[in-house]
């Protein structure tokens, strides 16, 4: 209605343009001199023209270009460029995941989703009738694969685990021929919650597969060893889905095969820890026994191949080896005096000590740069009380200061690349305080230097006949519950904005050639009048 | 290309000399023949011979064909002399109207080709204006320096900013006055629109004609081409043009009103050469603009006329066509 007004006003006001009369040409006559006087108007002329200028090429062409403009603006129209006709295109997008080969009453998911894709098709072809009609298949996984209806019984479950964004990907894929409609997901994964685009074909998510129980090995960790002779060890994690029993978990490796006993999570119900020390490295493989209903997760391979202890280049005669750490002229980190600093290779790490804590005294701390790795451990406050002496002499090249104090001085240093640190050297004093100071500050950038942190491991899961399978943890939660079947697709109102383009660009462009051609005519106009 | 450059073949103008009226006085020897005895090539006459007569004009057949012992004829030649030409352009601010095709503009093309004219000659060029709003006092060289002077006369002209179109042009004929000379043509490029209140250019134009001197008057008429104009504008408004104030009131053109201003124009023109006639004066036929085209068309209309016109043809040895 507003759009209407507006429209009416703006051709009123073309009108209203082209109805004024003219105004007078300024014109310079040579022989205007000679001229007799101009004829006296009887009565005052109008400012409008009653005669319509509908011989006005530029009034046509510039009622045009409001009209054009207006409709490019207000009118919501569509205009159906690649399909003129009324028609369905069925995209059905098969998730071909792993998980989908799992099997539940003798019945796999796949087939209850090849089904459910034929069923699909035929309804939809049904109701194009004598309507144009085409379909496609997208099997979706971790990667995409176009096929046709006729290929779907040789679709089976690839072994690779899959989420439901590779599904949505796959529907939203662009236009292969067919033009496309509708769209149906055929997945063991219920519908995502994303937003489904407004302008995008009519989508709808079949999920397929009663739920069934798992237990399912689905992740790994190794933990380094600890300065306190701690050995490195291994977390594994196994997650049960449904209601199932707790299984045994058998690792075997170089070191013989053993039971590991699991240890329920905390903070997450049906999740269950286990915690072995491998007796040597080299590849290993945990499994579940039984297994779940997924027979994708019940096997899991693993290479260990980091120390089991810590190796260190250990140069202080005076403080004891810790007990978890072993020495050795070739390792990557060396702990030495400062005044060795120079004999340790350019390459390695390096933990430098100067003689700090016997010149301690109440001092101010300077700028310090926040470490929680570092400095985490120790209390300022009574740092500032026992102050240790800086560092003597300039910083190494490559160092920068982490700790200062008042004057100045740097009292901790650090290098990035290689790694390493300076720090004063532990000693044991009378004061308790100092010692404390010492002993931390100098074990934490030990443990800093010496790369304490969990890393995660190389996985590779495995189905009992050897088949890898990848991330196949992502397929593990068999026991979701079944949605329930969402409704049949609407096919009788073809999507034709699926498969329309909007019409304002071409109102626009319209638009700009009518006032393109305007501009034309004016300029010839223009120049015919100056000849 | 310079604005004043003459559209018109530079070979045309280079065969062609000044031929003016035969019986008008000269400067003494130069290329242009005349009705009395002199030295050229140009065969006159015979006569008796005379004493003191060069004895190498004596044509000896033809005396013999008389029969008469005595009866000796002379060949007399025509005088062969030099001549002046002064060329005066009207350079009122409405000569450069219309604005797509000003008349100076052609006035100036007509100078320069005269000059070029002129130059090959050898005759003596004076240029000058009427109404000219700065400098009035006319220039002049001879021979090849002519068209070099024409050129930067009519350059400086048409580049001088002209006067505003509604002020009153004032003729200043004093100075061509001074320079006419006993043997020469006054050459008049004008719309022959001015007024002449005080009847100065009058004066001028019939002194011009005196001793035996020849005036041409070359009419510069563009009022069919502008009365087209203002036919197509509609409704116009005219500008204040050299006094003449029309005010705001819109005027619309018809067909009795375009008669009314032919009368008035055709009347103006014939009043005034009918205030210079004399002896000596020769109107040739005007030059008419072309109704539209604008610029190029007067300068193709041009190119094709001016050969032909009068103008050259009036005042050329050989002819506008060589």
């Amino acid at each position: 209605m507003i759009a209407a007004g507006l429209a009416l006003l703006a051709g009123l006001g073309v009108l209203a343009w082209y109805l004024q009369r003219p105004a007078p040409r300024d014109l310079r006559l040579s022989f205007a001199r000679l001229l007799p006087d101009p004829p006296k108007a009887p009565r005052p002329v109008p400012r409008l023209a009653l005669a319509l200028p509908v011989r006005s090429l530029p009034f046509w062409l510039h009622l045009l270009v409001v009209a054009l403009a207006l409709a490019a603006i207000w009118a919501d129209l569509r205009l159906r460029l690649s399909t003129p006709d009324p028609q369905i295109g069925l995209r059905i997008v098969l998730d071909v995941s792993h998980g989908m080969g799992t099997v539940a009453d003798g019945v796999s998911r796949m087939n209850l989703a090849r089904a459910a894709a034929r069923d699909e098709a035929a309804a939809a072809r049904a109701a194009a009738g004598a309507a144009p009609y085409c379909d496609e298949v997208i099997l979706a996984g971790r990667s995409l694969r176009r096929a046709g209806l006729a290929d779907l019984d040789e679709a089976g479950a690839l072994p690779e685990g899959a989420d439901a964004l590779s599904l949505l990907e796959a529907a939203r894929q662009e236009d292969a021929g067919c033009t496309i409609t509708h769209v149906t997901v055929l997945s063991d994964l219920p519908a995502p919650t994303a937003a489904w685009p407004q302008d995008a074909p009519a989508l709808r998510w079949v999920q397929v597969g009663a739920p069934v129980a798992n237990v399912a090995i689905t992740a790994a960790r190794h933990v380094p060893p600890r300065l306190d002779g701690t050995p490195a060890s291994v977390i594994l994690t196994v997650d049960a889905f449904g209601d199932t029993d707790v299984p045994v978990l058998v690792v075997s490796g170089p070191g013989g095969e053993r039971r590991s006993a699991l240890e329920p999570s905390l903070d997450r119900p049906g999740r269950f820890f286990a915690q072995m020390v491998p007796g040597a490295g080299g590849a290993h493989v945990a499994r579940l026994d039984p297994g779940g209903a997924y027979g994708g997760d019940d096997r899991l391979v693993f290479d260990l191949t980091a120390p089991d202890a810590i190796v260190l280049d250990w140069r202080l005669p005076a403080v004891p080896l810790p007990r978890g750490v072993r020495q050795s002229d070739r390792a990557r980190v060396s702990v030495v005096p400062l005044a060795d600093l120079p004999s340790v290779p350019a390459r390695a790490g390096v933990l430098a000590v100067y003689p700090g804590w016997a010149g301690a005294a109440p001092r101010e701390i300077g700028a310090f740069v926040e470490d929680p790795s570092l400095l985490g451990a120790i209390n300022l406050d009574v740092l500032e009380r026992r102050m240790p002496a800086s560092m003597p002499g300039a910083l190494p090249p490559g160092f920068e200061p982490v700790l200062t104090d008042a004057t100045g001085g740097v009292v901790i240093a650090r290098r990035v690349d290689p790694p390493g640190l300076i720090v004063p050297a532990p000693v044991r004093d009378a004061d308790p305080d100092v010692t404390a100071l010492a002993l931390t500050l100098f074990y934490s950038a030990l443990q800093v230097l010496s790369g304490g942190d969990e890393v995660p491991l190389e996985l590779r899961w495995e189905t009992a006949s050897g088949q890898g399978v990848g991330d196949a943890w992502k397929e593990s939660d068999t026991a979701r519950p079944l949605a329930p079947a969402p409704p049949p697709a609407d096919y009788s109102a073809p999507m034709a904005a699926a498969s329309a383009q909007p019409v304002w660009p071409l109102l626009v462009l319209m638009a700009l050639a009518a006032m393109l051609a305007e501009r034309l005519w004016s300029l010839r106009r223009r120049r015919a009048d100056a000849l | 290309m310079e604005a004043t450059e003459p559209p018109v073949s530079r070979d045309i103008l280079r065969k062609a000399h000044l031929r003016l009226r035969q019986n008008v006085p000269t400067g003494g020897i130069g290329q242009h023949l005349r009705r009395r005895a002199g030295q050229s090539l140009e065969f006159r006459e015979f006569r008796s011979y005379q004493m003191g007569d060069d004895i190498r004009l004596v044509d000896w057949r033809a005396s013999l064909r008389t029969g008469r012992r005595d009866g000796r004829l002379v060949r007399v030649f025509e005088a062969e002399e030099r001549t002046t030409l002064m060329i005066v352009v009207d350079a009122r601010p409405a000569m450069r109207l219309p604005e797509q095709a000003p008349k100076l503009l052609a006035a100036l093309w007509a100078l320069r080709a005269l000059a070029e004219v002129a130059a090959s000659s050898g005759d003596e060029v004076v240029l000058g204006t009427l109404f000219s709003p700065r400098d009035d006092r006319p220039v002049s060289a001879r021979g090849r320096a002519a068209p070099a002077l024409a050129r930067q006369f009519a350059e400086d002209l048409w580049s001088a900013p002209a006067d505003p179109l509604d002020s009153v042009p004032v003729a200043s004929t004093g100075g061509l006055m001074r320079r006419l000379r006993p043997a020469s043509a006054v050459v008049l490029l004008s719309d022959l629109l001015f007024d002449d209140p005080g009847g100065g250019i009058a004066r001028f134009m019939r002194a011009a004609q005196e001793s035996w001197r020849q005036v041409l008057v070359q009419r510069l008429d563009s009022l069919e081409a502008e009365l087209a104009l203002a036919r197509s504008a509609g409704r116009l408004r005219v500008a204040a043009t050299e006094g003449r104030q029309f005010g705001d009131e819109p005027t619309e053109i018809d067909r009795p009103w375009e008669d009314a201003i032919r009368a008035r124009i055709g009347a103006h023109v014939d009043g005034r050469l009918a205030e210079w006639a004399g002896p000596g004066l020769t109107v040739e036929p005007p030059m008419i603009w072309p109704a539209a085209g604008g610029l190029a068309a007067l300068r193709t209309g041009f190119a094709a006329s001016f050969p032909a016109s009068g103008l050259l043809r009036g005042i050329a040895a050989r002819g506008g066509e060589g």
